[in-house]
Parts: C-alpha cells; structure tokens; sequence
C-alpha cells in the first residue's frame, strides 16, 4: 500500500511528483501524510533534503528554467482528509470537510488555484513508464487496468503481509499459491477487498481476476489495497458491524445522511446481530443503506453502506438466520406444545 | 454569461449558466425543499434535501450548487426524491431532542414545515435522545444544541456577512456541535458582536432570542437579501464624495 511506497522508495514519489509538476507548470508540490505514519514522514523529509541539495527539487531543476518545491502537511487523523475536496481544505489549514463537486480540483483547488491531485501510488509509476515505456507498463496486467497493485494481505490466511501481484491475477493465486490459503482446518469464505469503502468477494468467485472492472461486477472496488481474508469461522453481520462502526466515527457530519444515517444502520445491525431484529429491521436496513449511498455528499458516504449491501447480497441467510420471529408471532404447533409441556 | 433552457419536470425554463438549477426552478415557480440553503449566503450542499433527478445519470445532484447545461432534463419530484426526503427529515427529527409544543418558534419552524411537506407521519428509525449543552450566557440570546440542524446558516452568516467568524463546528459526525469562539461561552464570546443575524437565519428553535414564550418567535430571513444586494452593488458607498 502507499506507507510502503512512502518508507521503502520516497524518492520515486518525489520525481514523479516533480514530473508532473513539470507536465502542468506548477511550482509547488505537497504530500499529505497521515500523522500516524511517522516513519513515512521522517524518511519523506529526508528524501526531500536529499533531493534539494542534488538539485533535484528546488529552483533551477538541471540548470533548467523549472523550479519545484515539495512540502509535507501532515494529517490529524481523519479518514474522510482521503476524498480530495477534504484533502485541500485540510492542506489549506481548515477544516477537512468535503464539498460539492463541481468545481473539480484541476478548476478550483487549493487556495482556488487549479489543482492536480493523485495518489502516492500513481506518482510512483510515473517515472519507471517514462524510462522503460508505456508499452511496457502496458503489457504487465490486463488492457484496461494496467500494471501492477500493491495489496496488504491480511485476516484468516497463513501468510499475511504486502504482497505485489499484476493486476488481473485470479484471486485463488493470492489467497492459496500466495497467502498459503486458510487456517488449518477452515474453509476459504470470502474476501473484502476496499477497506470500510469495499465489499466481499465469495468463495465461489475465487477465478475472479483481481482488476477495477472485475472487482466491479462483484460490488467491490480496489481502493487502498487492503484484502482482508475471511474463513467458515467468520460472521459476516459482524463484519459488516465493524466497517460500519468505523465509518460512524469517520464522518465529518457535514451532510445528514451520513452524519445520521450511518448511526442508524450501525444500530440495525446491532440489533440483527443480538437476535432482536425482525424482518422489517431487514427492510429498513437495505432502504436506509440505498439512501445514505445515494444521497450522501461524498465519497465516504456514498461507499459507506457498501460492506452491508455486500454481505447482504452474498451471505443474506447469515442476516435472516439471526432474525426473531416478530412480536406476538406464535409459530405454527407452539399452543399445542405449550398445552403439553405445561 | 450565457442563456441556457433547460427541462424541469416537464415544463421549459431558460435560465443563465452561472445560476443554480435551485435558484432557476424558483424563478419558475418550481419548489425544491431546502434547509441550509439561504438566499445571500454561499451554498454547502449539505441537508441534501434539494436533491435532484438529471436524466442520462443515475446519481442525483444538490439542486443548490448544480449549474444548468442546455437541454438538461431535470425531474425534481419524483417518488424516489419524496422518500429519500422524508428520510433526512426523519433523521433530523431522530437526531435532535426536538419537542415542538414546547418551543419559541412552534409552528414558525422550518425543520417542522418541512415534516409536513414531505408528508412525515412517523419517525421509523429510534431517537437517539442527545445530551446536548444549552448555553444562556448571552445577554441576548439563547443557542439550545437539542434543536440544532447542523445546517451552518449561523456559521455562514457570522462569517460572510457580519464579518466576525464567532460561530464554527467542533467534533465530527454525530457529535458534531455548533461553538463559539474556541468553545467558549457565547457570553464570553470577544468575537461576537450581537448582531443576531444568527438567530434569525436559524431555521429551527436553536438560536432565540430570550424573553419569547413559547411559539412567540417568528425569524425573518428577508433583511439578508437587502444587505447582499446592496454591498454587491455598493449602494452604501458615495462614489462622487471626497471626503477626505
């Protein structure tokens, strides 16, 4: 994932920073970094001295007319500071709350400044494809997600850690030939790929290549690169309850669906899975996760619901099989048996 | 600038491309439902309640900071947009600590005039009874953070009109709070100038004024307009004096 890139390789996200620069006529660059990343920034800021005394950042790059400059504005913890709007306004000093796009960053960014905005992970390709070629880069994965996806592999699997794979790779490679396949004894179930963001993929889907299109198809999304292991041990409505836990946290609580909207689902679930929930607690669940995906102003949000409608899509009966019987409901045979017993 | 005509529930309007598509269904006698929305302050998009059907997409789009394109075709009614606004508002409604029979502003209250529009009978999500602050210290006024919206129309106001920023928002999700200053007492407050501009853009009985009795209070929103329009076109300002 992006820490690695930051700790391992600093100076291919400064040149490729540096690149860009030079692409758009910009003089400034700056790296967000999460403040709970202190080993990312220390070698980050070493990287930057390195470069600017070489010449490879500052003024006069290579005695040419381009001048770059690359400072670091560290994060204070908030995940939604990743949704670029927040981002800008956290750089800025304000406070990292998101808002309506449009206008996108490259019309109106930082200070209102036409902004370019990427990711770690793709500054750190820009300069191997300009040395060896787009053709290259092209030719590692499938046509049209190309080159390679860094993945933190983790949860119910023998070898758990990074790992980087081509984009395409089927994902039976990773969990068995790669991660060493499940705990002795359990079964492979699923695998969430997205983080909080993301969703499952079943156990009947292990020949899926891992690319943006295929992981599509199956509701999830690549983000990060997290892939978290599931085995037979594993409860999905729990899993669900987790993600949601954190997004209720995450909120900015700017727009009401997500400030109210994740508290409310984070309590449907919490109520499904102590057996207190009923079928029209189902309902609702899946009525309040479409509106806070669809009416949400951001990102996190918008993607919030999505390990809900996940689980609830490829595992629903782990949902019904927790359900109770609605109030004053009697089960067909249950007068009788009460007429024996008592 | 430019004149666009666009499609809005069926009927054709024309409007300019620096407009939003609220501001255009309203010249037309279209109503969208809007809650942070107030005309004279910049626009945040945050109540979602103004949100809008644009034909050739599947996501639906803040009718406050959406501009029009020509030939848009734009739907502002539709069953879907009636349910999912009844939801913000029963959120809201669960959000808060919101008794309305014993609030200054009953039955002139925005968050409760919106119930009734979008048809809420009932609240199907349980109450999350906050506890929240209510701070008495100004010698003018009352903030009481139960029948808060977190629309931001007193933090825009304070900002962008009167100039002093007293009002910002502490905490984050569902704690988040409206405060004065650093979290200081309103009465406290250096910044603030009691002006009470922010009590009345506030939309629901969050901000009053004290000595009002139950219901008593009606918040007038129209004074905004005339200060905008007047500093936008430097009314104020005499341009052919030199007094100096």
């Amino acid at each position: 994932m992006d820490r690695s890139v930051l700790e391992g390789d600093p100076h291919r996200v400064l040149e490729g920073m540096a690149i860009a620069g030079y692409a758009s006529g910009a003089s400034q660059g700056f790296i967000y970094v999460r403040a709970e990343y202190p080993l990312a920034i220390e070698r980050l800021r070493l990287a930057i001295k390195q470069a600017e005394r070489v010449g490879l950042l500052g003024n006069r790059i290579f005695d040419s007319q381009f001048n770059f400059r690359i400072d670091i504005r560290i994060g204070a913890g908030a995940f939604v500071c990743g949704e670029e709007t927040a981002l800008i306004r956290s750089i800025e000093g304000k406070r990292g709350r998101p808002r309506p796009r449009p206008p996108y960053p490259s019309e109106k960014g930082l200070w209102g400044a036409p902004t370019l905005i990427n990711n770690v992970e793709t500054f750190a390709n820009i300069a191997p494809i300009i040395r060896k070629g787009s053709a290259w880069f092209a030719a590692i994965g499938t046509p049209k997600s190309a080159g390679t996806k860094v993945f933190a592999l983790a949860g119910k699997i023998r070898n758990t850690g990074l790992i980087e794979v081509p984009m395409g790779i089927p994902l039976r490679k990773i969990i068995f030939d790669i991660g060493g396949g499940t705990p002795e004894g359990t079964t492979f179930k699923a695998a969430q790929t997205g983080g909080p963001s993301g969703g499952c993929i079943p156990g009947d889907s292990l020949d899926l290549p891992v690319d943006y299109e295929s992981l599509a198809t199956v509701g999830s999304i690549m983000g990060s690169g997290g892939l978290i292991v599931m085995d037979s041990t594993s409860n999905m409505v729990d899993v669900a309850k987790y993600f949601m836990d954190f997004c209720v946290d995450e909120s900015c609580g700017k727009c009401v669906p997500c400030r109210v909207g994740t508290v409310h689902i984070h309590g449907l679930l919490e109520k499904i899975s102590g057996g207190r929930g009923t079928t029209d607690d189902l309902a609702l669940l899946e009525e309040l996760c479409q509106m806070v995906k669809e009416t949400s102003l951001c990102g996190l949000g918008q993607s919030a619901p999505n390990p809900v409608l996940s689980t609830l899509r490829f595992f629903r009966h782990e949902y019904t099989e927790l359900l109770s019987a609605p109030e004053g409901f009697v089960p067909a045979g249950a007068a009788n048996e009460k007429s024996t017993t008592g | 600038m430019a004149i666009l005509t666009l499609t809005i529930n069926g009927e054709h309007v024309s409007g300019k491309d620096d407009e939003s598509l609220l501001a255009i269904a309203s010249q037309h006698g279209i109503r969208i439902p809007t809650l942070c929305h107030l005309d004279g302050l910049s626009d945040v998009g945050a109540c979602r309640l103004c949100l809008v059907e644009i034909e050739g997409s599947p996501k639906l789009f803040p009718a406050c900071t959406t501009r029009p394109q020509e030939g848009m075709v734009v739907s502002t009614d539709t069953e879907r947009l009636r349910r999912y606004r009844r939801i913000i508002i029963e959120f809201l409604a669960s959000e808060g600590n919101h008794q309305c029979a014993v609030c200054v502003v009953n039955n002139h209250c925005e968050l409760q005039n919106l119930a009734y529009e979008t048809g809420l009978t009932h609240v199907s999500v349980p109450y999350l009874y906050p506890k929240k602050d209510l701070d008495a210290t100004h010698k003018d006024f009352i903030i009481d953070r139960n029948r808060c919206v977190l629309c931001t129309r007193c933090v825009r106001v304070c900002h962008e009109v009167e100039g002093a920023h007293t009002w910002d928002i502490a905490g984050r999700g569902i704690s988040c709070e409206i405060i004065s200053d650093l979290n200081q007492p309103w009465g406290a407050s250096g910044s603030c100038t009691s002006c009470g501009k922010c009590v009345l853009v506030c939309p629901t009985g969050a901000l009053i004024e004290k000595g009002e009795a139950v219901a008593e209070m009606e918040k007038k929103t129209d004074f905004l307009r005339y200060i905008v329009t007047a500093r936008q076109k430097r009314e104020w300002v005499n341009v052919d004096s030199d007094e100096e």
